[in-house]
């Protein structure tokens, strides 16, 4: 190594577990990664409990392979949007998630406005003013990709139409 | 000891060479400097650099008494104390003893990588970590770090970054533990370095 480390104390401020600092381009692009990630590899160590929901789908339904095709069901199992909405609260959550933060919550908040919109029961009880408030938030990221977007937009609007509340520019 | 040297205001830069040398042959190895520092008294580093600012201090009051001059001698008390408490230098010491641990530890952390068959480890933590640190290069895109190590997914780029991390910094203890030969010296020598580039910005 030569030349003098200009950024010695950043370079050691990294402790093992701390997250990786992403810029918004790579945000966008860890999101598209994710959401076309083979599903059964894309939600870490809920892997088996996904077979396991999966093994437990009606004959006839076919497996979402991928966090996208589940969000675009227009019937996505109940027990999948539940995982997925786990996976994104840890990540949300947890100092040493896999994933960065922001993606985490946006696939949270997805889960759970599309439960909502698509009438699947028992996925989550976030009241409605919070669920508005983070679809509001994941439709204001500009990493959002223009796949999920309309999804999550229509699902915003389900939930304000139900309680009554006016959609309020972005 | 050159990065003390160099910072000293009261050494001109021709006389560092010669103290260094006249240090290493009349104080290390003459006098035997390194079999008599104790562990039980606190760091060799500290050690080292005190027996350092002695010895210049003793070689400027030699050089200003050879003088005879009376005023000089003055300007040799005040020059000496000057010496004594000026910190600057001993923050160059400490930063290029900091730049010295870090960069032993890359050296072996690649060597390790490359012995064990994952240089995957050491070109991530080279291309999204060193980089960028050292030499102010961009990090590798996204994009460009799954297409060129075949990540499935966003969990395994996080978990090939994860334990190039983990493996910097058991080398960087492994390293800091032949400068403390207990754990307890080993955690004040990596928090001396944090403390000692915090301080620098470096």
């Amino acid at each position: 190594m030569t030349g003098p480390p200009q950024g010695l104390s950043t370079f050691l401020a990294l402790t093992p577990d701390s997250r990786h600092a992403w810029n918004r381009e790579d945000l966008a692009s860890i999101f598209q990664h994710e959401i076309h990630a083979p599903l059964r590899l894309a939600l870490g160590d809920l892997s088996a409990l996904l077979a396991h929901a999966v093994e437990e789908l009606p004959a006839g339904k076919p497996e979402p392979k991928s966090i996208e095709e589940l969000l675009m069901d227009a019937a996505p199992p109940a027990d999948l949007l539940t995982l997925l909405k786990r996976f994104g609260r840890r990540c949300s959550q947890e100092q040493a998630s896999a994933l960065p933060k922001e993606v985490g919550l946006a696939l949270y908040y997805a889960s759970i406005g599309i439960a909502r919109q698509r009438k699947v029961a028992n996925v989550s009880s976030l009241p409605d003013a919070e669920l508005i408030k983070g679809l509001r938030w994941a439709l204001s990221r500009d990493w959002i990709g223009d796949q999920v977007r309309p999804v999550l937009s229509a699902a915003l609007q389900t939930v304000e139409e139900s309680t009554g509340c006016s959609s309020a520019p972005l | 000891m050159r990065a003390y040297l160099d910072g000293q205001r009261q050494v001109p830069p021709d006389r560092v060479p010669d103290l260094l040398q006249g240090f290493v042959a009349d104080k290390i190895i003459e006098q035997n400097l390194i079999a008599q520092a104790d562990r039980q008294r606190g760091k060799f580093r500290s050690f080292l650099l005190m027996s350092l600012k002695r010895y210049v201090i003793d070689e400027h009051r030699r050089r200003e008494a050879a003088k005879r001059s009376p005023e000089g001698a003055l300007t040799t008390l005040e020059s000496a104390a000057e010496v004594a408490i000026n910190d600057e230098p001993s923050r160059n010491f400490d930063l290029a003893w900091a730049r010295e641990l870090v960069n032993e530890t890359l050296q072996r952390m690649k060597r390790e990588c490359e012995r064990s068959g994952r240089t995957d480890l050491w070109e991530v933590f080279d291309c999204r970590v060193v980089g960028p640190a050292f030499l102010g290069t961009a990090p590798l895109e996204y994009d460009h770090l799954v297409e060129r190590f075949g990540l499935p997914t966003p969990l395994h780029a996080s978990n090939l970054l994860t334990t190039a991390k983990r493996m910097f910094a058991r080398t960087l203890r492994s390293v800091a533990a032949e400068y403390a030969d207990d754990d307890q010296l080993v955690e004040e020598e990596i928090q001396d370095l944090l403390a000692i580039v915090s301080l620098g910005r470096a």
